[in-house]
């Protein structure tokens, strides 16, 4: 299997950025919730840095959520669309 | 980042002091990437003029030179948040992965800088080509030009590289 270049290989999406908007919080409180400094919150919502899974797992729980409704390899819908999707669309 | 053991004081002031540091505002003004790297260049100046005086035994020069590399050292510290610095237990996983990559970078530098350094004299000291001898000022020189890069690299590629500190 030939090499994937490092950003492709490694890239991990997530929601944070919209959950964190849905939960009014700031990236300092967010960041205080979970223990990393408030620039990694950043980092993580711009997808320039992945998670270990330690860390994937802590946000998880503190959004009361299962670890792949915050975290995927596949780029996430958008919720719009998740939203409104209509019966038998199978886009 | 882990909690400090609120039973020990040395531990806790040490994570104060820590959080103070990746937290910091005063330097915020030095933190935009265009300045930062300003910063790094003048470091880096500060560094040559520094070696450039140890090894033509300039000692009216030496001291103002060092005194510049130092105060560069310390104000790229403060502008990187001390994230080539800063304990373990202090920093959270992005930056510790960060600071590793930098310093696997800073490291591969320096050994390549002092491998080509060190050549350069074995090279002049051979009396069958140059018939020059490394004296007392150019090991200082040496001395000095490693010192602090190995201090400062770090934190000067950290400075440059980062689009966010």
């Amino acid at each position: 299997m030939g090499r994937l270049p490092k950003t492709t290989a490694e890239q991990v999406h997530n929601r944070l950025a919209v959950l964190r908007a849905e939960r009014q919080l700031s990236r300092q409180e967010l960041a205080d919730a979970i223990g990393v400094h408030y620039q990694t919150i950043g980092y993580l919502e711009r997808q320039e840095y992945s998670p270990t899974l330690a860390l994937a797992l802590r946000i998880a729980q503190f959004f009361e959520l299962p670890v792949e409704a915050v975290f995927s390899l596949q780029p996430f819908a958008p919720m719009s669309e998740s939203l409104y999707r209509q019966p038998g669309d199978t886009r | 980042m882990t909690k400090p053991d609120p039973r020990d004081p040395r531990e806790t002031a040490m994570a104060r002091d820590a959080a103070a540091m990746l937290n910091d505002t005063r330097f915020d003004g030095w933190r935009a990437a265009r300045r930062r790297r300003l910063l790094v260049v003048a470091a880096a100046l500060a560094i040559a003029l520094t070696v450039a005086a140890a090894w033509y035994g300039n000692n009216l020069l030496f001291l103002p030179a060092l005194a510049l590399a130092g105060g560069a050292w310390w104000l790229l510290r403060q502008v990187v948040r001390g994230m080539a610095d800063l304990p373990d237990e202090f920093v959270d996983e992005r930056i510790r992965s960060v600071r590793n990559e930098h310093y696997l970078y800073a490291y591969r530098a320096l050994s390549g800088l002092v491998a080509l350094a060190t050549l350069a004299m074995y090279l002049a000291a051979d009396a069958t080509r140059v018939g020059w001898q490394p004296g007392a000022d150019q090991l200082h020189a040496l001395f000095w030009g490693v010192l602090l890069l190995a201090g400062m690299l770090p934190s000067m590629l950290l400075a440059w590289s980062q689009r966010e500190v």
